[in-house]
């Protein structure tokens, strides 16, 4: 009986843990606002080593999934790598940032301001 | 090569340190004090040697050189993208080509390091730094190595279909007497839309003259070829062509149609054939781009998936590649989900000097999955049957049947390797492939678009050695990966999905008896749109766009 308390007072610790205010939340954008998208997509364009991107159709202030879409692979290109780009918007307290879901990658989003999803 | 790259590395940064500094400087003085007046001294002599220069052997990276152009653009291109032209010279744009090959060329060890100043253009001195090594089988190593003016290469790559008939032609004869047949059409184009019920240019029809040109006899010098290529390749829609063309059956006919933009049908047909061992799967699929290639294959194969196949012949015979994405997902959709698990679909060999990382980009050298999700590519789906991030359907195959002749190339040779890789079975039924398991990104610099090839595509047990191509069991060819199956050739008499049709027929045949067909020795037939092995020039292109630009018909007899 004392285990079962312990591990409940255990589960119920780490529960509070999770939604302390600077752990990371899924987010979604406040508004998507000419300005908002140019700041996220300068930011997404700069962590890829671009001069820009772009985006996948998606209403971000409903969903935290980002997309960068590569450009279409033209006639020559018969063994084309082009690929989407996935981020998940995320929240850590006031700060909104982009995760790279392939490899964890942490875009911060000057300019971007969000919500929690 | 290192030393030189940390020393430019070095000077940039304390260049770079140091102006910060004078800024910082300059700017905290505040208003209230005027700057003193400047001070009259001798301007300093001018430096010895314009721009960089070229010193054997001894490389500065790509970056240093990257957009520093004799003739910068300015503003923006028709991606809307801001051009990132600075002003330079030259010898830059030379010296960036240079780097940029020792860099991320397959086979940069392969190349002579000549003088870029021997060379008047960029273009010119891009066209040696390739190897010039010869395969066994007598075959330049490197035959894909080419470059574009950058506007054509966006264009290109941004409309949303070419001029042209809705024909695409096989070229089984290029030198006259040509015999040019039609190799199939897309659906509702000139090619294909019903003339008094007839269809103007059906799969097999032989193609006599154009305008009253003779295709068959005409145009014996290379001067005259451009015109040929024309008549064949329109470069604008909304001409009326009169053609004169033989059918199957001999019959000849003449009619007229208007060139329209034409947007390739990735999916051309499917069949599901009942057979005394069970139903069989047929897709004929002929692209893995554009990106809607990837709703129709998945759609095609849920179809065979419902209709409960126990075999799937996928005819790639007309497929030179695309995505290969769509070519993983392909092949995951065949094999399924036990099979493919933790293995990879592509393996990406880059050059010796690469390390674990790609080259191109600088980013870890990642293989490609066996894709099992719907891909978001920024195009639409077109039906509400599927969303972006759903799993694939799958036949859980551990066999198939691939169709196919020298024009399947590359991303379609990618699909056999990568099921070889993971032990299914694949049996090859038509001709020899293409032989390409290369691939390259194309660059961009200051208003030219480059294709180098980089990487070399291996499955998951490391097997990549197919420059050559996959060659059916049967065959006499000397040079090859030779894998289960047949030499058939291409039956211009039948439709496609026919089960009639000589290689459809093979396949099903073999299915059943593990036999080929006698005496089928299989032409070779260049693809109008996709290079074979004894194309000459770049490959892998539309057909109007190889043939216009590469503007050679003739091929050895």
């Amino acid at each position: 009986m004392i285990r079962i308390s312990a591990l409940a007072l255990a589960v119920t610790v780490l529960a509070a843990c999770q939604h302390n205010g600077d752990d990371p939340v899924p987010a979604v954008l406040d508004d998507m606002s000419d300005a908002t998208m140019q700041s996220l997509k300068s930011a997404l364009a700069a962590s890829l080593n671009k001069t820009g991107v772009r985006l996948a159709d998606a209403d971000l202030t409903q969903t935290s999934l980002v997309t960068v879409v590569p450009p279409p692979p033209g006639p020559l290109e018969t063994r084309s790598t082009a690929l989407p780009i996935e981020y998940r918007l995320l929240l850590a307290g006031d700060t909104c940032y982009a995760e790279r879901s392939s490899t964890g990658e942490r875009i911060d989003l000057p300019g971007v301001s969000c919500r929690a999803l | 090569m290192g030393q030189s790259r940390i020393v430019r590395i070095a000077t940039t940064s304390a260049a770079i340190a140091a102006s910060a500094l004078v800024s910082a400087c300059g700017g905290g003085g505040g208003a209230s004090t005027p700057p003193p007046p400047p001070t009259q001294v001798s301007p300093p002599p001018p430096p010895a040697s314009q721009g960089p220069t070229w010193t054997q052997n001894v490389f500065e990276p790509a970056s240093t050189f990257k957009d520093q152009c004799q003739s910068p653009r300015s503003g923006t291109d028709i991606e809307g993208n801001t051009f990132p032209d600075q002003a330079g010279s030259l010898i830059e744009e030379k010296l960036w080509l240079r780097s940029w090959t020792e860099e991320t060329y397959l086979w940069n060890d392969e190349v002579v390091d000549q003088d870029p100043n021997g060379f008047a253009t960029a273009q010119a001195y891009f066209d040696v730094l390739k190897t010039n090594a010869v395969e066994p089988s007598g075959e330049d190593r490197d035959d894909f190595h080419f470059s574009e003016l950058t506007t054509d290469f966006l264009i290109r790559r941004n409309s949303f279909g070419n001029p042209g008939y809705g024909a695409e032609f096989a070229i089984i004869r290029g030198g006259p007497p040509r015999d040019i047949r039609v190799a199939y059409t897309e659906p509702n184009s000139p090619a294909s839309t019903p003339i008094s019920g007839v269809v103007p240019l059906p799969r097999g029809a032989r193609i006599l003259e154009i305008n009253g040109q003779d295709i068959v006899n005409g145009f014996n010098t290379q001067a005259q070829l451009p015109a040929l290529n024309e008549l064949l390749f329109p470069s604008t829609s909304g001409e009326n062509r009169t053609f004169l063309v033989q059918d199957v059956d001999g019959t000849q006919r003449s009619f007229t149609i208007t060139t329209a933009d034409i947007t390739e049908k990735p999916v051309l047909t499917t069949q599901v054939i009942s057979t005394g061992g069970g139903t069989v799967g047929y897709i004929a699929f002929n692209t893995f781009s554009p990106f809607a290639s990837q709703e129709e294959i998945i759609l095609a194969m849920r179809d065979m998936q419902i209709a409960g196949v126990d075999d799937l012949v996928l005819d790639l015979r007309y497929n030179g590649g695309g995505l290969l994405a769509v070519a993983a997902q392909t092949a995951y959709m065949i094999a399924g989900s036990s099979r493919t698990a933790g293995n990879d679909f592509e393996r990406f060999i880059y050059n010796d000097d690469a390390g674990n990382l790609n080259p191109i980009d600088g980013t870890p050298n990642d293989p490609f999955p066996f894709f099992n999700t719907v891909l978001n590519f920024g195009v639409p789906l077109t039906t509400n049957q599927l969303s972006f991030g759903q799993f694939l359907p799958d036949l859980d195959l551990n066999r198939v049947y691939i169709l196919s002749t020298g024009g399947t190339c590359s991303a379609s040779e990618a699909v056999i390797n990568g099921l070889r890789g993971i032990d299914v079975e694949v049996v090859l039924i038509g001709d020899t492939t293409c032989g390409k398991p290369y691939g390259f990104v194309p660059q961009d610099n200051c208003g030219r678009t480059y294709y180098t090839i980089q990487f070399q595509g291996a499955n998951n047990k490391d097997f990549a050695a197919y420059a050559d191509g996959f060659v059916p069991n049967n065959s006499s060819a000397v040079f090859g990966v030779k894998i289960p199956g047949c030499v058939v050739a291409d039956d211009f008499t039948k439709a496609l999905g026919d089960p009639t049709e000589a290689l459809l027929a093979a396949a099903l045949n073999y299915r059943l008896n593990g036999t080929c067909p006698a005496n089928t020795v299989a032409p070779k037939t260049l693809v109008a749109s996709k290079s074979g092995p004894d194309a000459a020039g770049p490959a892998l292109e539309t057909s109007a766009y190889y043939l216009r630009d590469v503007r050679d018909l003739r091929r050895p007899n």
